[in-house]
């Protein structure tokens, strides 16, 4: 086998020979230069094969040398793990590096699955909707799922670090080419603050590689002196090795910044957003390909690249170029390449008329020069050995070559544009789709424009696949689609652009169509007789290059993932041995000490029986205050709120504008004009948020101002027959006997130290019950010294599991848990209070409509099971057998309770109030158990406990 | 290259009105101007069209809120303690507005979040209030619950900061 002539021919600026780099691809050892890219360094080692092809496992090689890279996506390990899918052409080499292919077995050399190439009659477009029907799909998924996909998540660790950062700017201009270098030079002249941001390890685009002059003079110069005159302007930062990946709305761009990339295990990634008042892409073009048969073979390679590897890398291509083109810019690439030192043995131009003057030149350099010929099939298996050109008057002709560089013009990156919401338009002259307009605040300007070094001329020609089998014609590499795809495609009627993109998989994934997309609209036009530009375009969508998962999440994972809100006294918990939970946006004690069934038992009857001290912090506060308070909170609330007077305390209900039940707690009465409402804990910024916006947006009028005070104080609950003995004991706290201060007082006053406090006998377990409020930042000094002061009782703290649990012995709603998205007040047993509501509220008027007030709706009830069954909240109460069972309701609420030894509950049932007594079916993971339904309150129903 | 202090014992008061009643509470205690912080004592800082916080490092909630009284005798507002409700945090160094920048979207350049502005944001995932107080020193102010967080969320952020500068 004869494999392509690649290799170094000589220095250039962009390397440093005397530096050599150790690299291995596939477990082999090679060396590169400092400045080579991984491709250029595998072609200077004459490494032509380095993949197999997605879906038929056809080897291929490097195809081009940027972003459009659709075969070199190789899994890369530079000593901070393994990252899949990495463009060959875009890795810079660095000592020690590992590439490896990925998804062929048993080796790149020798893959099993070619099988599949060469039944490849069988594996057209869309065959896994046609083929793997009988018996069912699901027999034959797995071997598939096995074989799809590009590259392989990594499973070891990812050494690299990650960072998210946000930066403004006047002017964002992308790509640091020519047109990008001198717009950011432009724009920071006039004063603006530049951002100039290139994926390129350094500036200058094409004119890294390619000889044309600017200004009369030599693109070295040029370049030397923007470079010169950039680095003296202190108003424009240039970020290199940084890729803007995706265009959102209000200008807003994503950038990864790979500058510190490489490191091993110091690699940093940074995900930039940026926000600029105007962005200029100059983003340059991409050359695409021909189409002929067995475009795909390794050696067969975009001419543009060839250069580009040749100026820049040194690195030769092959020793006998075919040039095959359809535009006057392929062969002012083809000559340079043969300035360049790379042997250039043939140009073929599919085009009849070419100018003299070109094929002069080439002839007189010895090049063979074929114009006015289609072409037929490049011949070779592992690498290209010759290409079958058909003249005009039917005659083949094969001319040898060991690489073939194809020019079919270039097709503008109007990626970011379009993701801008850009339209674009097609421009018949240059046979391209050019940025049109868009609403955004953005420019493009060169080569992505459609300037593509304008003083030569194109004249290129349209676009069409050759006169040979369509079958090996391939229009997208990256996911194997051929002519003939399309050809099946459109006799199926996908012939709108975006459906041809679903059926075929052309222009999808990682490559967004970047060499496919023209190619696909070009042929899809003739096959559907319209011009391209007819035919339209798909969307392109972020990301415009891949970003490594590590990149998009941050920093923000593991501790930081969600920030956890801690308790004032956390500290003191953890002494206590409490094991945490999160209860709503907090990190609450679950139960304290080990055992957790044993422990939440235990804390319970502490309750019932002595005394058990909790932390009530997160328990939403608002203060509501002015002249009009009570009129607003009688708006917010189910309960009548005038009659209240100053020292009292009344529970809430709080509805939404359906009548539905959002919120419940008590409020008090500081003063005439002040309020202090409760919210549940879980919901104390929300209901702040929702009473401020009934403020401003309803009832401006009112004289109110609402303060959330939450986090200001923190709140040490007592709870059970011996709290107030303990209470009574802190010196200066106001007389607690229940003369002076009964059930659903409040008083607030300073300790001797001048600390304020705020006391409330309020009681959420059913058990004499106080709520003690102190500045948060003292909450754990009254924990500590409440718990000093009842040791005699034998005080203990208690988590929120039995919270939960004492509040289901009372029957005490808590809301979000006992009520859903549908749950009104009437449906809790509130109808009375609703009832006797003198003024309006909000949600009143939906309480009247029918459906609100039917007998059919689900009620809370209470239900008990007295044979030991056992089952949990979600379970349904079921009626009926088979086909013909049906849920009546649901279980909200289902508890062991240690108090009365039987499991109990709540839940919302059919008509459940005039159930009671009723035995019903629940029905839990298959399990059908039987309960009696009875009145949501199990325990004390009098409340004579929490009133003693 | 960073430095992060918590700053004990600042008293925060929240002072708030009608909107109506803004402009004319402002003019008679000399309260800070939209998006910045007046650094005084008390040094105000503006929170909303109708809300600022006074904080003080030498006087106790009772005194500014008795000054606030005094001042704004026929005035409708609400001034509450609020030393408690706001954890507050001292960063400088050449890297602050970097690392502030890796968790907000506020635009910091030192032109524009010139010495003496203020924005409420979300940093970090959490609510904060972002004040340069220099031109490398800045304070943050976060509810005490996320302090903890904050704290290593400032740490980790600036070490790769620093890293991603150094190397």
């Amino acid at each position: 086998m004869r494999a392509p002539n690649t290799g170094r021919i000589g220095a250039r600026s962009a390397i440093d020979e005397s530096k050599t780099l150790e690299f291995s691809f596939n477990g082999k050892r090679y060396t590169g230069v400092e400045g080579d890219t991984l491709a250029s360094a595998l072609l200077a080692n004459g490494v032509h094969v380095v993949n197999r092809s997605f879906k038929f496992h056809r080897p291929r090689g490097i195809l081009s040398a940027g972003v459009e890279e659709p075969n070199g996506l190789l899994a890369i390990d530079n000593g901070n793990g393994w990252v899949p899918i990495s463009r060959a052409t875009l890795v810079p080499l660095v000592d020690g590096l590992e590439a490896r292919t990925e998804g062929c077995f048993p080796s790149l050399g020798f893959d099993l699955a070619r099988i599949l190439d060469f039944t490849r009659r069988l594996w057209p477009a869309g065959f896994y909707n046609k083929t793997f029907i009988w018996p069912r799909w699901h027999a034959y998924e797995w071997a598939i799922r096995a074989m799809a996909g590009i590259g392989v998540v990594p499973d070891d660790g990812d050494l690299s670090r990650y960072r998210h950062c946000n930066r403004h700017c006047d002017v964002l201009v992308v790509g640091g080419g020519p047109a990008g270098i001198q717009t950011a030079l432009d724009a920071a002249n006039d004063g603006a603050d530049v951002l100039l941001v290139e994926q390129d390890d350094r500036l200058g685009g094409s004119l890294l590689f390619d000889p044309a002059r600017i200004d009369g003079r030599q693109t070295v110069e040029f370049l030397a002196d923007a470079t010169r005159k950039l680095d003296r302007l202190s108003n424009v930062e240039v970020m290199l090795r940084s890729t803007a990946s995706g265009y959102y709305d209000h200008n807003v761009l994503s950038v990864l910044d790979r500058s510190a990339a490489e490191r091993g295990a110091e690699s940093v990634e940074t995900f930039w957003k940026i926000r600029a008042a105007r962005v200029v892409l100059a983003t340059g073009a991409i050359e695409q390909p021909l189409l002929f048969g067995n475009n795909d073979l390794p050696g067969i390679m975009l001419l543009g690249a060839m250069l580009k590897y040749a100026n820049r890398f040194g690195v030769s291509c092959g020793a006998s170029v075919a040039a095959v083109v359809n535009n006057d810019l392929g062969w002012r690439s083809a000559l340079a390449l043969a300035d360049a030192g790379v042997g250039v043995s043939s140009i073929v131009d599919v085009r009849e008329q070419v100018d003299s003057a070109l094929t002069d030149n080439a002839s007189g350099r010895g090049i063979d020069v074929f114009g006015g010929v289609s072409l037929v099939s490049a011949t070779g298996s592992r690498c290209v050995h010759g290409l079958t050109v058909r003249h005009g008057n039917g005659r083949e002709t094969r001319i040898s070559c060991d690489a073939i560089g194809m020019s079919a013009g270039w097709n503008p990156t109007v990626h970011l544009y379009s993701q801008a919401g850009g339209k674009l338009r097609f421009d018949k002259d240059k046979q391209c789709f050019v940025p049109h307009e868009c609403l955004q605040n953005v420019d493009v300007t060169g080569a992505a424009n459609g300037e593509f070094v304008v003083a030569d001329s194109y004249n290129i020609a349209a676009r069409d696949c050759s006169p040979g089998s369509t079958s090996k014609q391939w229009i997208d590499y990256l996911h194997d689609v051929t002519v003939s795809d399309l050809e099946l495609a459109v006799r199926e009627n996908f012939v709108s652009a975006e459906h041809l993109k679903r059926y075929t998989t052309t222009g999808m994934a990682v490559d967004q169509g970047k060499t496919s997309n023209l190619n696909a609209l070009s042929v899809l036009g003739r096959l559907t007789d319209r011009e391209p530009g007819d035919v339209g375009t798909t969307t392109f969508r972020p990301q415009f290059m891949p970003v490594t998962m590590g990149a998009i999440a941050g920093n923000r994972r593991g501790e930081f993932y969600a920030p956890p809100r801690l308790l004032p006294a956390h500290i003191w918990h953890v002494g206590q041995g409490a094991e945490f939970d999160d209860y709503g946006p907090c990190k609450r004690p679950a139960f304290y000490g080990a055992g957790r069934n044993e422990a939440i038992s235990r804390e319970v009857l502490q309750v019932r029986n002595s005394v058990g001290i909790f932390d009530g912090s997160p328990l939403g506060k608002i203060e509501v205050r002015g002249s009009d308070a009570a009129d607003f909170l009688s708006m917010m609330y189910v309960n009548t709120v005038h009659t209240l007077k100053p020292g009292k305390v009344r529970y809430g209900l709080m509805l939404d504008e359906n009548g539905v039940v959002i919120d419940d707690g008590v409020f008090i009465r500081l003063a005439d004009d002040h309020f202090l409402v409760n919210t549940t804990s879980g919901a104390a910024d929300r209901i702040a948020a929702w009473m401020e916006e009934w403020r401003q947006c309803e009832y401006p009028h009112l004289k109110v101002i609402i303060n959330a005070v939450t986090s200001q104080w923190g709140v040490v609950t007592l709870a059970g027959p011996d709290s107030r003995d303990i209470l009574q004991q802190l010196p200066a706290i106001a007389d607690l006997s229940t003369e002076a201060f009964p059930h659903m007082s409040f008083v607030q006053g300073r300790f001797e130290d001048g600390t304020p406090y705020r006391l409330q006998r309020v009681s959420f377990s059913g058990e004499l019950s106080y709520e003690l409020s102190v500045p948060a930042g003292r909450t754990q000094r009254y924990f500590e010294t409440l718990s000093q002061l009842g040791q005699e009782q034998g005080i203990a703290p208690v988590g929120m599991e039995a919270i939960l649990i004492l509040r289901a012995e009372k029957g005490f709603l808590h809301v979000g848990v006992d009520t859903d998205g549908m749950t009104n007040p009437l449906d809790i047993g509130f109808g009375r209070i609703v009832a006797n509501k003198k003024t309006d509220f909000v949600g009143a008027r939906s309480l009247r409509r029918v459906s609100d007030q039917s007998d059919d709706r689900r009620q809370l009830v209470g239900f008990e099971v007295e044979n030991g069954g056992t089952f949990e909240a979600g379970a349904h109460f079921v009626v009926g057998t088979g086909q013909g069972q049906r849920s009546e309701g649901f279980v909200t609420t289902a508890c062991q309770s240690p108090t009365l030894g039987k499991l109990i509950g709540l839940g919302l049932l059919e008509r459940g109030r005039q159930r009671l007594g009723e035995e019903v079916h629940v029905f839990d993971e298959g399990r059908i158990t039987k309960a009696k339904i009875v009145d949501p309150c199990f325990y004390d129903p009098d409340g004579e406990r929490m009133r003693a | 290259m960073l430095d992060l202090n918590a700053i004990e014992n600042r008293t925060v008061v929240m002072l708030k009105m009608a909107l109506g009643g803004a402009e004319s509470v402002s003019r008679k205690l000399g309260l800070a101007e939209p998006g910045s912080m007046y650094a005084g004592d008390p040094a105000s800082l503006w929170y909303g069209p109708d809300c600022w916080l006074l904080s003080s490092d030498a006087r106790s909630a009772d005194e500014l809120i008795e000054r606030c009284r005094q001042a704004l005798a026929g005035e409708f507002y609400t001034a509450i303690d609020y030393s408690h409700a706001l954890s507050v945090f001292s960063l400088s160094g050449p890297d602050v507005r970097a690392v502030l920048a890796s968790g907000t979207g506020v635009d910091l350049r030192a032109h524009v979040f010139v010495p003496g502005s203020c924005k409420r944001t979300r940093l970090a995932g959490i609510a904060a209030i972002v004040v340069a107080v220099s031109g490398h020193e800045f304070e943050v102010l976060v509810d005490p619950c996320y302090a903890n967080y904050f704290h290593s969320w400032v740490s980790d952020t600036a070490s790769i900061v620093e890293l991603a500068r150094t190397g």
